[in-house]
């Protein structure tokens, strides 16, 4: 982990040229940038991944990547921003699909009604705040307000 | 010396009906008879007056349900009479999509050429780019071969590969293409782990109308269709791991209990680790709605309008919107959205 006074890291895979993220190496790319980039000071990672192709067996070693960052990290109250197109429509479904096999939860949850609970519990016991932004992915149109946002724990909207 | 050789036997004639737009060739009914099971098929095309990519694939899918990979088939093609119609064959690449299911890897290096066709395979399937509509009218069909590939990762990353291929064509996009990829490659991982059959892509942009601007996608899966495999595989289970809903099921159940048990989350006819498996056909029918598609399935003796089941896939909920039908039984997910115009948005 570097030293560095930034507080926000901002990932932007599309930026970056990474869109096919259903690609191994193209997910490791990305989890090598965030590794590097993690630094002392990290409160907060802003994770966009809207309009990149994403499937679950890729998505945790992404996320894993930040919550492994952030269990090694002494800054307090850490928030990690996931910014997606997926919209699975429901907050129970959305944690499910983003992070049923992360580490917060692959070892006491494997069913939809389970993991948001213990995800839940994962962030109250890290002092961590998750959101999932989803955005629409319909247009060329970045501008766009999120359409939905889920909070893990639940009710951190402030 | 002609005489000497072991008379083939003949080509068993499927017509095809004049109209393979969208569902229609849902009609037709390609399953041998008890006098006509030749593994050598003319397919007849000359009646054809209209045809579309999501025709086209849903024809494909009729034609090899329940065709196993192993099978041995002779396809000749009988042009149509109109030449629009061979045109748009040609545009769709027929002939490649028909060599492609030749691709299979035969027993001990034995292969063998088992399709002939009368149509050139000289267009590429997509519109020439001198056509200023193009871009937002195309129609394309793939096909998702597990068997012609080394592994599961190489296949779906094949299949990925001409998906993210042609939504590049729907430029600037009108629908979610990352998103839609994600549910495609899921219905492709549902043809890898449970059924014996290939999938068949369909797809169709138009916006040329005002009126008529529509996004239709079909994914048919020729392997024995959800409820079937579900049936079997709750009878192949012992009796005491089931429980009485479940041996009641395998009893007595109907095509809509099947149903409702492969939409139930948890449940699952693939082995696994345990965290991944149980919820595929709600993340695809979920993440669908999540990006304004309407979604409705055939399987078995039902079609299921989807779509008013945003929250639940309960049993009233999937008895409500199902309907009874003799349709060719192929298993066909069905995808539906209206092009709002960027203005709208």
């Amino acid at each position: 982990m570097k030293d560095s006074y930034n507080v926000e890291l901002h990932v932007n895979a599309i930026e970056m040229g990474l869109k096919d993220l259903d690609f191994p190496e193209c997910a490791q790319k990305l989890i090598s940038h965030i590794d590097e980039n993690f630094s002392t000071s990290t409160q907060i990672v802003v994770l966009d991944l809207r309009k990149c192709v994403v499937i679950y067996s890729q998505t945790h070693e992404i996320l894993d990547c930040c919550l492994n960052s952030f269990s090694s990290s002494k800054a307090i109250r850490k928030k990690l921003s996931i910014l997606t197109t997926a919209n699975y429509i429901t907050r129970d479904l959305t944690c499910y699909q983003l992070f049923r096999t992360t580490l917060a939860c692959r070892d006491e949850a494997n069913d939809i009604s389970s993991v948001e609970k213990v995800l839940d519990s994962y962030c109250r016991k890290n002092d961590l705040i998750i959101s999932v932004d989803v955005y629409s992915g319909d247009s060329e149109n970045d501008e766009a307000t999120a359409l939905d946002i889920f909070y893990f724990p639940e009710n951190q909207e402030q | 010396m002609g005489r000497m050789n072991k008379r083939e036997p003949k080509f068993r004639n499927l017509n095809v009906i004049i109209n393979v737009t969208g569902m229609s060739p849902l009609l037709l009914d390609f399953l041998p008879s008890r006098k006509s099971t030749s593994n050598r098929l003319r397919l007849n095309l000359s009646h054809v007056k209209k045809v579309d990519s999501i025709g086209l694939s849903v024809l494909l899918g009729v034609l090899f349900v329940g065709k196993r990979p192993s099978d041995e088939f002779v396809i000749d093609l009988v042009p149509s009479k109109t030449e629009s119609v061979n045109e748009k064959l040609n545009m769709l690449e027929i002939s490649p999509l028909l060599a492609m299911l030749n691709s299979r890897t035969g027993p001990a290096g034995h292969s063998k050429d088992l399709f002939r066709t009368e149509f050139s395979n000289n267009q590429t399937g997509t519109c020439p780019s001198s056509t200023p509509s193009c871009q937002k009218n195309f129609e394309k069909v793939h096909l998702f071969i597990p068997h012609a590939h080394a592994n599961r990762q190489e296949a779906l990353i094949a299949f990925s590969n001409q998906l993210k291929s042609t939504f590049q064509l729907d430029s600037p996009r009108s629908f979610n293409h990352e998103h839609m990829i994600t549910i495609l490659i899921e219905l492709a991982k549902n043809t890898l782990d449970h059924s014996n059959g290939i999938g068949i892509l369909g797809i169709r942009i138009h916006s040329g109308a005002m009126n008529n601007r529509k996004i239709r996608i079909t994914y048919c899966d020729t392997g024995e269709g959800i409820c079937l495999h579900v049936r079997k595989f709750l009878s192949s289970n012992n009796a005491s791991a089931l429980n009485i809903s479940e041996q009641r099921l395998v009893k007595k159940g109907s095509a809509i209990d099947f149903l409702q048990k492969a939409f139930t989350a948890g449940f699952s006819s693939k082995g696994g680790n345990k965290t991944n498996y149980g919820m595929g056909l709600t993340l695809v029918t979920q993440g669908a709605f999540g990006c304004g598609f309407e979604v409705w399935l055939r399987d078995a003796n039902s079609i299921i309008d989807l779509s008013g089941m945003k929250n639940s896939h309960t049993h009233t909920d999937m008895r409500e919107a199902s309907s009874a039908t003799t349709a060719a039984k192929v298993l066909l997910f069905n995808f539906e959205k209206e092009i709002v115009n960027e203005r709208q948005l």
